[in-house]
């Protein structure tokens, strides 16, 4: 009886040994609650954010609160954006909206764990100089939060304003696209030769650029003689003598030269 | 239930000629061996729920703190980053803590009624229905252990053998192992 009492000590030892182990591996029954509770918090503010981006598609402008979402849709049959304006699980207060200007704004909540703190424990890998998760999986920056009051911050997309593809995740002001420019380098076998252009800011002294948003339709005019040198031809554009006909068009780029020789 | 030993042999016998084990059927101990049948039935239970428990906590605690770069690579680029680690291993951790901390005294407890009863009526050791359920477990472990090993083979020749690995294997192994030993000397004991 003896020997078996002496094993069972010893098993006791080990069990309990595994019982503090498992307790430290799977964190405090009050973490595990307040993790339940963020997760309900990141939904809710998923609902807010949909309903703001709503909003702004129909009215083109943000709200100034939270409360206008729950105004009637006109683009949605007599549904308002939200039915309900979500509120914290816990304390049951209302998450905090700002609208930032030019599309921007954030909703924020009070976060009763880490996520990176959790993940830590969770993996034994630091977080601290840069979250693993937060480098590659796919919505994790809207997932990341640390402990207390904290802000996401977002943007209206630019499918939002009915002006882009769904999908299509560019902030507003959209960039406006630059109009195509045609260009029209003049270059000469030897520098500094004086052109003369029809167009107007088409001439100049070689090598030159003209680029302009307007077509191009010129006539350069080569000197016969530049710097003890004779013009002996044109090349790149149909050319008369000394006098060279460019038509860039369609955000085109052409390149002419005139070629001189020693008399 | 009846402790006291019944001197007078009546009714058929089971068991071998003058063996102290002998049980004897009789009017007073006819539910012994029903008893003796329903704790070890119980007691085995509680011995597997308790061994799969903590080799459970074991194993986590052995990819908590044993990091395997290419399961962290492979989780971070996952949807749910490195949360798909470990969301079903919490749920597989919390049932398993929970288990051992109820198994632990229902086993203990259990551990000395049987000790207790065995020494008081050495004949309750002599039912074919412990011998069965010993016999089951041995061979229980005895897979485990082979599993473990197969298992360590199998990921050196998958290109995966770790640290992680063969310390997974020292779990399973050693778990089973002292399951396997104290009834293989237990069978000796009976034979004696």
């Amino acid at each position: 009886m003896i020997k078996n009492l002496l094993a069972l000590f010893v098993l006791s030892v080990l069990v309990f040994a595994t019982v503090g182990l498992g307790f430290y591996l799977v964190g405090s029954p009050l973490e595990t609650r307040g993790l339940k509770f963020d997760a309900l918090r990141l939904q809710d503010i998923g609902k807010i954010k949909i309903g703001i981006e709503d909003y702004y598609r129909d009215n083109k402008k943000m709200p100034v609160s939270a409360d206008q979402l729950l105004e009637k849709s006109t683009s949605l049959v007599d549904k308002p954006y939200l039915e309900k304006l979500p509120r914290d699980p816990k304390m049951s207060t209302a998450y905090e909206y700002k609208d930032l200007g030019s599309g921007k704004y954030q909703i924020c909540a009070d976060f009763e764990t880490s996520t990176e703190a959790i993940e830590e424990r969770k993996t034994g890998v630091d977080q601290s100089p840069s979250p693993l998760s937060n480098l590659y999986a796919y919505g994790s920056e809207t997932r990341l939060h640390p402990k207390g009051n904290y802000c996401y911050e977002y943007s209206i997309p630019q499918y939002s304003d009915g002006t882009g593809a769904a999908g299509q995740l560019i902030l507003l002001p959209p960039v406006a696209a630059e109009p195509p420019k045609n260009t029209l380098i003049v270059t000469s076998n030897i520098s500094g030769v004086p052109m003369t252009g029809t167009q107007a800011d088409t001439g100049g002294t070689t090598n030159y650029t003209l680029a302009m948003t307007s077509e191009i339709i010129t006539t350069i005019t080569a000197p016969s003689t530049s710097n003890g040198q004779k013009f002996t031809g044109w090349s790149g554009c149909n050319a008369v003598g000394n006098q060279c006909f460019a038509v860039v068009t369609g955000g085109a780029t052409y390149t002419v030269t005139a070629y001189y020789a020693a008399p | 239930m009846d402790d006291n030993p019944v001197q007078t042999a009546r009714g058929f016998t089971v068991g071998h000629g003058d063996d102290p084990k002998r049980f004897e059927l009789t009017k007073n101990n006819a539910n012994l061996g029903m008893w003796v049948g329903f704790l070890h039935v119980v007691f085995f239970i509680s011995l597997y729920f308790l061994a799969t428990s903590s080799a459970s906590i074991l194993h986590e605690a052995v990819n908590r703190f044993v990091k395997d770069p290419l399961e962290l690579e492979t989780a971070a680029r996952s949807y749910l980053g490195l949360f798909s680690i470990s969301s079903f291993k919490e749920y597989w951790l919390r049932y398993s803590l929970a288990s051992l901390i109820v198994s632990y005294p229902i086993f203990t407890f259990l551990f000395i009624l049987i000790k207790r009863l065995e020494m008081k009526r050495p004949e309750a050791g002599n039912f074919r229905i412990r011998h069965l359920l010993i016999y089951i477990t041995l061979t229980v472990t005895f897979i485990f252990f082979n599993y473990a090993f197969i298992k360590v083979l199998y990921a050196y020749l998958d290109g995966s053998l770790t640290m992680r690995s063969i310390l997974h294997m020292v779990v399973t192994v050693s778990i089973s192992f002292v399951i396997f030993v104290y009834y293989l000397f237990a069978i000796k004991e009976d034979r004696k």
